[in-house]
């Protein structure tokens, strides 16, 4: 937890840096005095305002070894027993009330299940009941489970009314556990059960240990309810004593002279047992490789589509790409994918098991997160080793020896023993390859994997990701936004748009023939230059006109060449800049950016700005006129409104 | 989550519909767990036929808004204070405000009714002398401003905690871009403290009112309502009273369940309220992993 010390800027009034404890200390100066006075008073016979009357004694400490010498303790037991008592209930009602809020508490945050928003508000309403007006109702239920004068009975009870207070709390805590960890253990192959026990707790420690103290202090100092049902002395706890001297407000409750019980027993078949897991005949098959293949895969998020009807096949030990803008539904696909996100409609099949009923620890994958999700609680070898502590077959020793293998392969050998917080974000990286890795996964996920890494290092695990693929064979399917990486590192790529496959192609296809007018604007940089065409025949060519650029085609580029409108496209490396009497079209330079190995130029041509590259050579300046050659076998069309290609 | 269900159905729920059904009863020591009998709304009609029922509905709504603002106001001053400290004093600061929480409430409450005490014993008296205030028995002569102290002190503690986490999950690069931006320390609290935390705010809030509506303990151990009839009698007292610790000897838990009954009623509208406030539907996120 950052702690946050707000110090004034040096030179500004130092006063001020003293002002809070002036103030809270001030404001602290009542309870202080209070407490510091108890304590004093306490070593003499009587006091009056701040003034002992007698002289220093222990007298009144005296009942702690010697009890039968205060009158008030003669009919009382002895300290000892209450003093067990007391710490029996404390603990014990803390411990179940950690444990059953923490499970609850991570339920109500993390789970989805009918009626989460009304029974979280309604234990919040409960607590608006006061506890005392429910005695008596409480006295006949636990009269009636057999718990009264039981310690089993008040603690249950203690711990009914802390529940509603610890859920609340627990949740908090769980709601900021960012997510990536959770679907992490998920794919991993950790159940929900285990991802609590493994992941979430150890993560809320802090808040565990507040909440513990906070329950034992309440079951310390609870009276009431001791005091009220366990009227037989010897259970009872220390704040019954202390209270009790001054003559008993709270009566006892013996109504218990006639059993005829208002409640039936609670019925003991409510909590039944879950059945294992429904999957487990389907573990997968093992064989290494597989395609994946995703059959009109839709999925909405109440009335936004999402991802609409995807249909794409990845075969075995292909690397695919996802790449789209941000929001085009690329990491959706993926979490369906995963098994984190359950499809609206449409199949997944990964080799030919359908799958996308099945949890993510059942569907044989490994994942690397965007942010890399490494448990911060865990050392490098903890994490790494996580999915394979998780598999029951693989025992100790050949845990390790695949721990140590797998951090060899992406040079993390050395850092097992560091936690995730002291490795640099390429480290991290590596590692949460190696974890993803380690488990010998059918099919490797990967979520904007070089996103968070600097350029220079971007480029490096760029070859890097694509040379460990290649030597592993995974089939592996990767979300970016980046259209370098996905041109430089998959075998295909799928572009995305608004939830709907735009194309789905090698790179090489991609670049040289886009399907549609996006495409052609989202490959390649800087991106292709656009014009509206008007495209005509002649005799046995097709004409195309646009922006006084006039190209002739021949039949075969555009096969329905018929009279019509059409948006043309060219990539500025397939400009040429000649002399302006030479090429198709003539304009004026309106900047030029050397980008060292070429220049980027862009030149205006009537209305419109047309991005060339130029090699280092060329020494035009702003304003020059120049001409430009646009070679008629390098030209794209595209249907000016539907974008479709044309040719 | 099952347990939980468990737990909280038959400990709190069950007790809390018995007790709605006990309102419709006259179950008292003296008829016994056997002899008592449907009397339909009789209980309730009684309480609007006490003449003291305004009183203390009066008291009621006193004690929780005049409480709860203490609570509040102070507990986020000092979450704010301490945090604006060096971190080891801070935590001293708040370790000592949990005191009053983590003494047991009866000794807590003795420490104040010894405080208070008639002159010459009461230390208050001796705080106060120079302030030229007469010396009193605080408890009999100021019995409210007793009860608001010592509930205000003990309720400051929860609102501390919350607000402190709370201020403390706060990314530190917001704090130092504000201070880049020339913000000072006050501004600094109010521009972007206050906004970021306005949601746990908002909790200790609504936990509060519920908390207060429902409490009894501190009053009952210092003033136990009085002095005289009903001064600071509240309604969870008056329902305490009623069916636990009658000055007559016959306990009416039918009576008492319709005063807890109508009890929840008021919190119950005065939550939904703040929950409105709270925009609760907000503040319960859909869970995004959709597996199982």
């Amino acid at each position: 937890m950052a702690t946050v010390v707000v110090t004034p800027v040096p030179g500004r009034n130092r006063w001020l840096a003293l002002l809070p404890y002036v103030v809270l200390g001030l404001a602290t100066v009542p309870i202080l005095v209070l407490y510091v006075w108890l304590f004093y008073s306490s070593f003499f016979p009587r006091i009056e305002g701040f003034t002992p009357i007698g002289g220093f004694t222990l007298d009144n400490w005296r009942f702690l070894w010697d009890p039968a010498s205060v009158p008030q303790m003669r009919n009382r037991p002895p300290i000892i027993p209450l003093t067990v008592n007391t710490f029996l209930f404390a603990t014990l009602t803390s411990l179940i009330s950690l444990l059953v809020s923490s499970m609850a508490g991570y339920a109500f945050s993390r789970l989805r299940f009918k009626g989460r928003r009304t029974f979280l508000g309604g234990i919040l309403l409960l607590h608006s009941f006061p506890s005392v007006t429910l005695l008596i109702a409480l006295f006949v239920v636990l009269r009636t489970l057999g718990l009264y004068d039981k310690l089993a009975g008040v603690v249950l009870v203690q711990t009914a009314f802390a529940l509603p207070f610890g859920i609340w709390i627990m949740k908090g805590f769980f709601d900021n556990i960012p997510w990536d960890l959770e679907m992490s253990a998920l794919v991993d192959g950790a159940g929900r059960l285990r991802t609590w026990w493994r992941i979430m707790l150890p993560l809320v420690k802090p808040g565990l240990l507040a909440l513990g103290i906070l329950l034992f202090v309440e079951g310390w100092n609870q009276f009431l309810l001791p005091f009220v049902f366990m009227p037989s002395g010897s259970q009872q706890t220390l704040s019954t004593l202390v209270r009790d001297p001054r003559g008993g407000t709270v009566r006892r409750l013996r109504l218990a002279h006639r059993r005829r019980p208002l409640l039936h027993r609670a019925d003991p078949r409510a909590v039944r047992p879950r059945a294992g897991s429904a999957h487990a005949h389907l573990r997968r098959r093992g064989e290494g490789l597989m395609r994946v293949v995703l059959e009109h895969l839709t999925k909405k998020f109440g009335d936004v589509v999402a991802v609409d009807a995807i249909d794409l096949e990845a075969r075995s030990g292909e690397f695919v790409a996802l790449l789209g803008p941000s929001g085009c539904g690329k990491t959706t696909t993926l979490l369906m994918t995963a098994g984190i996100y359950r499809p609206t409609s449409g199949t997944i099949v990964f080799g030919d098991r359908r799958v996308d009923h099945l949890h993510p620890k059942d569907r044989g994958i490994g994942m690397v997160f965007q942010s890399y999700a490494l448990y911060p609680h865990m050392t490098v070898a903890e994490n790494i080793g996580f999915p394979l502590e998780l598999q029951r077959a693989v025992g100790k020793p050949e845990r390790d020896q695949r721990v140590r293998e797998a951090a060899g392969r992406v040079e993390v050998g050395d850092l097992l023993d560091r936690r995730p917080a002291q490795l640099s974000g390429g480290q991290q990286q590596r590692v949460a390859l190696a974890r993803a890795l380690v488990k010998r996964p059918d099919i490797l996920l990967l979520d904007e994997p070089l996103s968070n890494l600097d350029a220079r290092l971007r480029h490096d695990m760029r070859g890097e990701i694509k040379r460990l693929q290649k030597e592993i064979g995974i089939t592996s399917i990767f979300v970016t936004h980046d259209q370098l990486e996905a041109l430089t590192m998959a075998d295909r790529v799928a572009v995305m748009r608004n939830g709907r496959l735009q194309a789905y192609a090698t790179p090489d296809e991609l670049y040289a023939r886009p399907r549609n007018r996006f495409v052609a604007e989202f490959i390649g940089t800087p991106p292709m230059n656009f014009f509206p065409a008007e495209l005509g025949s002649r005799n046995d060519s097709v004409v195309a006109r646009a922006e006084g650029i006039e190209v002739e085609l021949t039949r075969a580029q555009l096969p329905h060449g018929e009279a019509r409108k059409a948006t043309m496209g060219v990539r500025p490396e397939h400009l040429a800049i000649v002399p302006p009497t030479e090429g198709n079209v003539s304009g004026e330079v309106y900047v030029v950016e050397p980008m060292g190995r070429e220049q980027i130029v862009d030149v205006q041509v009537g209305e419109r700005r047309l991005r060339v590259i130029a090699p280092p050579g060329f020494a035009g300046r702003i304003g020059d006129r120049v001409g430009l050659r646009v070679p008629a076998e390098r030209l794209h069309f595209f249907d000016s409104t539907s974008g479709e290609r044309l040719s | 989550m099952g347990p939980a269900m468990v737990l909280v159905l038959v400990f709190f729920i069950a007790p809390v519909v018995i007790t709605f059904a006990m309102s419709f009863t006259d179950l008292a020591t003296s008829t016994g767990l056997s002899h008592w009998q449907w009397i339909g709304l009789e209980n309730y009609a009684r309480i609007f036929r006490s003449q003291f029922w305004l009183t203390i509905f009066g008291n009621t709504l006193v004690y929780v808004a005049v409480v709860l603002a203490f609570n509040v106001i102070v507990g986020l001053g000092v979450a704010l204070l301490s945090v604006h400290m060096e971190p080891k004093a801070g935590g001293v600061f708040r370790a000592l405000w949990l005191l009053p929480r983590i003494s047991p409430s009866v000794v807590y409450a003795l420490m104040w009714t010894w405080a208070a005490a008639s002159p010459p014993f009461g230390m208050l008296n001796y705080v106060v002398a120079p302030f030229g205030l007469e010396p009193r028995y605080w408890i009999q002569s100021d019995p409210w401003l007793i009860v608001i102290f010592i509930n205000g002190f003990v309720g400051a503690s929860f609102g501390m905690l919350i607000l402190t986490s709370a201020i403390k999950a706060i990314p530190e690069d917001l704090f130092r871009a504000a201070q880049v931006d020339g913000a000072s320390a006050l501004q600094v609290v109010r521009r972007i403290t206050l906004p970021l935390i306005k949601w746990p705010i908002l909790f200790v809030l609504v936990y509060q009112t519920m908390s207060l509506f429902a409490s009894y303990e501190y009053i009952l151990l210092t003033t136990n309502g009085g002095p005289g009839l009903f001064a600071t009698e509240t309604w969870s007292l008056w329902a305490f009273h009623t069916a636990l610790a009658n000055y007559y000897g016959n306990l009416e838990f039918g009576y008492g369940a319709a005063m807890a009954a109508i009890l929840v009623i008021m919190g119950l509208g005065i939550s939904m309220l703040l929950l409105r406030v709270f925009r609760f539907g907000q503040l319960v996120a859909e869970p995004r992993v959709e597996a199982e």
